[in-house]
């Protein structure tokens, strides 16, 4: 045998293109920890690529460890391949964190700029000092007594948000966009939300 | 998408199943209407319309268009105001673009997420039986269509009920009221010429006032990443009124105008609620008390430090009671798990 493998490795070294042994002399540096970085990631990628370098790496590694003493008494050369395709079997996690309502959609980045909407508080009475308006009860019937006497479009003839800084209403009014936003894609109807992001624009 | 819908309707009616005897195992006519529904979701999402209808908010009245399409990029909508400063929302490729009155910004979301469409929400419409009673209620001609007419009545005091007219052909929906608790309109949207296209010419969706998006040229604030989802918060939300499950838990991204802010959205399928929480950092509180913004309510209350404010179309006691409910407990963001 020993022979036999000794006749052919002229001619195999005959046959083979020298970018193999390249390949293989790099391999062999890197076993060692010897390859320069520089040519590190050729090296690496070529090993990611090719199989017949794969089982190479690996030869080389036995070699090594027979060299210096460290086989176990038992070692199994399928292992690595058995374990990369256990790995390959094995499922991905999944990022889920919970399960949302199938027809929630987030809404991400719904982006707003600090002027915009600006009379789209329009209504919201900005500086109300108190809470003295709504009853303590939590009860609806609290409020629906109350929303009788609500002070419906105390709105219209004041212009909105007049004493309040433009700061404020910028952040009053992001939050109006920002929750209709949100609005359309959970709404049944997800064409309202962006009628009433229209519709309280208005220069009332 | 399943359409095995309509034609038990006069049946059902037939057999005079009335609102008085309405139960949690929905007769026929609640299923029928809950077809209807679907019908409309599907039809709102993924038909090509154009269409003008007018909408009215307490004493106001606008008239407004709405150009909607949908492909295999999703879908794409213009609506704009006819009358009054210009105004206009258009939502196309993920983002959203707004021309607002006067100074004529815009915003955009690049990252705004918009899955493909249709939404299939039979299940979710099955949940909201709970908090809803659905009848078919008659029919109406709207915009020269027949229309079939769905009541949707809620079964507690915490929301408001709608009343939806829908393209017999379609289940387009062409006229929507939304009612408080004695059945008073407080919004109402109506279309007054609806055409439903095989396919909508692209430069239909191009508003001569609104760039393509956000640009170098069109300054806007610089549109903000997306939000980030929050898995660890300080702030609770106890107690919601009954089917109210908080969909959305983000953490805004953080610009000039802003201080850090939370928000958490709330919805029971049909209504949804904003809560905000944004650290005053000594600024003084924007909101206290109750507000009312059209068919919004808000309440606001200044809370350790944070403004908190909630927000939604739902009667003005669900926004206070929601902002009673908000608990800020520090020590939870501690122990919270990863």
């Amino acid at each position: 045998m020993a022979e036999k493998t000794a006749e052919q490795r002229p001619a195999q070294a005959a046959h083979e293109v020298a970018p193999v042994d390249l390949a293989a002399s790099q391999l062999s540096a890197m076993v060692d920890g010897e390859l320069p970085d520089a040519e590190m990631n050729l090296a690496l990628r070529r090993l990611s690529r090719d199989n017949d370098t794969q089982g190479r790496w690996e030869r080389y590694h036995l070699i090594s460890d027979a060299v210096q003493g460290h086989l176990p008494a038992v070692f199994d050369a399928g292992f690595a391949t058995r374990l990369r395709e256990a790995i390959d079997r094995e499922p991905l996690p999944q990022p889920t964190v919970r399960s949302l309502p199938a027809w929630y959609k987030p809404v991400t980045g719904f982006a707003l700029a600090a002027s915009v909407v600006l009379t789209a508080l329009f209504g919201l009475q900005l500086t109300r000092p108190d809470a003295a308006l709504m009853p303590d009860s939590n009860s609806p019937l609290a409020a629906s007594t109350s929303s009788a006497s609500r002070p419906v479009q105390a709105v219209s003839l004041n212009p909105p948000a007049a004493e309040a800084s433009e700061p404020t209403e910028a952040r009053l009014n992001s939050y109006l966009v920002n929750h209709n936003g949100y609005a359309s894609r959970n709404s049944v109807n997800g064409m309202l939300p962006y009628v009433r992001m229209v519709g309280y624009q208005t220069n009332r | 998408m399943k359409r095995k819908l309509l034609p038990c309707a006069a049946l059902a009616l037939a057999a005079g199943l009335s609102p008085a005897g309405w139960t949690q195992s929905a007769p026929p006519v609640a299923d029928e209407a809950k077809q209807w529904l679907e019908r409309m979701v599907e039809a709102t999402q993924s038909l090509n319309y154009e269409g003008t209808f007018i909408y009215v908010q307490g004493p106001h009245i606008e008239a407004m268009r709405i150009i909607h399409g949908s492909g295999p990029d999703g879908e794409r909508q213009r609506l704009f105001s006819l009358n009054g400063p210009p105004r206009e929302v258009v939502v196309a490729n993920n983002s959203v673009v707004c021309l607002l009155p006067k100074q004529q910004a815009t915003f955009a979301g690049n990252d705004y997420q918009r899955s493909p469409f249709p939404l299939s929400i039979p299940r979710e419409i099955g949940r909201l039986e709970s908090h809803y009673q659905f009848e078919i209620v008659g029919t109406d001609r709207i915009a020269g269509l027949e229309t079939r007419i769905i009541a949707i009545k809620p079964r507690d005091a915490w929301r408001f009920g709608y009343r939806l007219w829908l393209d017999e052909r379609n289940g387009m929906v062409l006229r929507s009221a939304l009612l408080d608790d004695h059945g008073r309109p407080l919004e109402q949207l109506m279309f007054t010429d609806l055409q439903v296209k095989p396919q909508i010419d692209a430069a239909a969706f191009q508003s001569p006032a609104l760039p393509e998006g956000p640009s170098p040229a069109n300054p806007v604030d610089t549109p903000s990443p997306a939000g980030e989802p929050v898995k660890e918060s300080a702030w609770r939300v106890e107690q919601l009124p009954e089917g109210f499950v908080k969909v959305l838990h983000t953490r805004l991204a953080e610009s000039a105008a802003r201080h850090p802010t939370e928000h958490l959205v709330f919805a029971d399928g049909l209504a949804t609620i904003s809560v905000f929480l944004e650290k005053l950092d000594g600024a003084p509180a924007l909101l206290q008390g109750a507000s009312q913004l059209g068919s919004m309510n808000a309440f606001g209350k200044a809370m350790e430090g944070y403004q908190v404010l909630v927000v939604g179309e739902v009667p003005a006691a669900t926004v206070q009671r929601i902002a009673a409910a908000i608990q800020y407990d520090p020590a939870q963001l501690k122990a919270a798990q990863p």
